[in-house]
């Protein structure tokens, strides 16, 4: 962002807001805190596995604007995934956001304050194999914001999505894919180039700030066109299990 | 309750001199969403070249604007002639420098049932509104020569889900939209960003038959429940052209206040299109 200032809204445009993440481990999280910190918001982070009434209480005052933002990507193939896997990332992803946003709701819904609610996840319109739950968590929690938009719209209650493509410093199971198979995970992309914390953080901020008023149920993606990529060739197609992380073959798996 | 009112218009929100040097074409410039959108591009410091066809208005407009302090110039184009369309490019980057920001507003709308809708009636739509966002992006590529750009389509939540009594706009700009995932696709490694705004009802003077006393019951039936605000449009059209949107390509964002997402588990009676009595609002 070379010449200008690093954030889309102006200095203060937080100042006087309180804004609660539900994840403050992940690049983009750190990221998105000191954002709304640098632009004078009051920053909470919930504690992992913590409920929403524990974190609400334990800040002891209004917050204004919630973050779901947790993240995961849990590269395999479904079969191999245990329900109980299964499930607990369904909690972690859309659970904790369902969780946190009603809660959220309940408690501006009685003050009367209206309030504005980002949603953190991933490209997943057309499904992710590989990453099936994660993906179908992402398209759960966009769905959700498009029903909580209109079902909190007259408590002046905004619902928004941010959904990401590859993200640069994530802990992201495409970069050591990227690794394995020689390439750099930018050259994937229309653009060229994999997204940035910045990224995510400028589409953010405008969404969560007073200029972004009219926004509700938008999804906002931030992928570089990664998810454009369909044509009428490229490589033979194989199962996708055949190409994830150093997996060994079906057949040796079976008889371990 | 309704949705918080915006900051005022003279705000920008992005960096006042982030366009300086930049030339923003903006077709349909001389009212309604084409018009907010040049303001706001030109209160990020780009000139701004109003293109379409009624030139008089488009001087009156850019008159208006420069009074303002903003930078505006008016040029005669009609977007369904694809040479005209290079004549109006060229006399553009002759009088005020290279073009690097497009904005496709141009386009015609009116209420008709389909089978009532006549070859020149289908043409008139679609060609402004389809083949003039083509031509327009087209033209806008090649006299890039390699320079980054960014383009933002004008597009309505009838892309996906039709408007009855609307068939004409609502194909052609669910055909804009489709073209703004293929541009994005194609042109994303030479550094041009092709987006969609996709904006909910905003009424304004340009509209045929608009009453400023109608405005607002229109905007009760909208989750937000108030109107749609210019400066609102603009904003969102000078980030997606922005260096904070520098990895936003081939997508559609919607601004529209909730309103294609009115849904209900029993919705209200369903009057056909052809017993209405005002066709788009039944």
């Amino acid at each position: 962002m070379t010449g200008y200032r690093p954030y889309p809204v102006p200095d203060g445009s937080f100042a006087g807001q309180t804004i609660l993440l539900t994840d403050g481990d992940d690049p983009v999280s750190r990221g998105l805190a000191a954002a709304f910190a640098a632009l004078g918001g009051d920053v909470f982070v919930a504690a992992e596995g913590e409920t929403a009434v524990s974190a609400f209480d334990r800040f002891e005052r209004p917050i204004d604007i919630l973050v779901n933002c947790r993240w995961q990507r849990t590269l395999g193939p479904a079969e191999d995934m245990p329900p109980a896997q299964a499930q607990s990332e369904m909690h972690q992803l859309f659970g904790t956001a369902f969780d946190y946003s009603t809660e959220f709701a309940r408690r501006r819904q009685r003050a009367q304050l209206g309030g504005s609610i980002l949603m953190l996840t991933e490209t997943a319109d057309l499904g992710m194999p590989g990453l099936s739950v994660s993906a179908a968590a992402s398209a759960a929690i966009q769905n959700l914001a498009r029903s909580l938009a209109v079902e909190w719209a007259a408590d002046n209650i905004r619902c928004n999505v941010v959904a990401c493509g590859m993200i640069e410093g994530r802990d992201d199971p495409a970069f050591a894919l990227a690794a394995q198979r020689g390439i750099a995970p930018g050259d994937t992309v229309p653009t060229g180039q994999i997204g940035t914390v910045a990224d995510v953080v400028a589409a953010a901020l405008y969404l969560c700030s007073a200029y972004g008023a009219y926004f509700s149920g938008s999804t906002m993606t931030i992928d570089g066109g990664e998810n454009l990529r369909h044509s009428l060739g490229g490589p033979p197609f194989s199962a996708p299990r055949t190409r994830m992380l150093n997996r060994q073959p079906r057949e040796v798996r079976a008889r371990q | 309750m309704s949705f918080s009112e915006p900051p005022a218009a003279a705000d920008p929100m992005l960096p006042a001199d982030m366009f300086a040097g930049q030339v923003a074409l903006i077709t349909g410039g001389g009212s309604g969403t084409g018009l907010a959108m040049a303001e706001a591009f030109a209160r990020c410091g780009a000139t701004v070249a109003l293109v379409g066809r009624d030139i008089e208005r488009l001087t009156q407009v850019s008159e208006r604007l420069g009074r303002q302090g903003l930078s505006a110039v008016p040029i005669a184009l009609d977007v369904r002639e694809p040479e005209r369309v290079c004549d109006g490019f060229e006399r553009v980057e002759q009088t005020v420098g290279p073009i690097t920001i497009l904005a496709n507003n141009a386009g015609a709308n009116f209420p008709l049932l389909a089978e009532r809708i006549s070859p020149n009636a289908w043409r008139a739509v679609t060609r402004i509104a389809l083949d003039g966002t083509f031509f327009c992006c087209q033209e806008f590529f090649r006299r890039l020569d390699g320079r980054p750009g960014a383009i933002v389509n004008n597009l309505a939540s009838y892309v996906w889900l039709g408007l009855p009594g609307d068939a004409h706009a609502a194909a052609a700009k669910a055909g804009q939209m489709n073209l703004t995932l293929t541009l994005a696709a194609e042109w994303g490694r030479l550094g041009v960003r092709v987006n969609g705004l996709v904006i909910g009802n905003y009424p304004h003077a340009g509209i045929p038959g608009y009453d400023p006393d109608k405005a607002g019951p229109r905007a009760i039936s909208i989750p937000a429940r108030r109107p749609l605000r210019a400066q609102e449009i603009g904003r969102a059209a000078a980030f997606l052209c922005s260096p904070y949107a520098r990895h936003i390509t081939g997508t559609n964002l919607v601004i529209d206040g909730g309103d294609w997402l009115r849904r209900d588990v029993l919705k209200p009676v369903f009057v056909s299109p052809c017993d209405r009595e005002n066709l788009w609002m039944g």
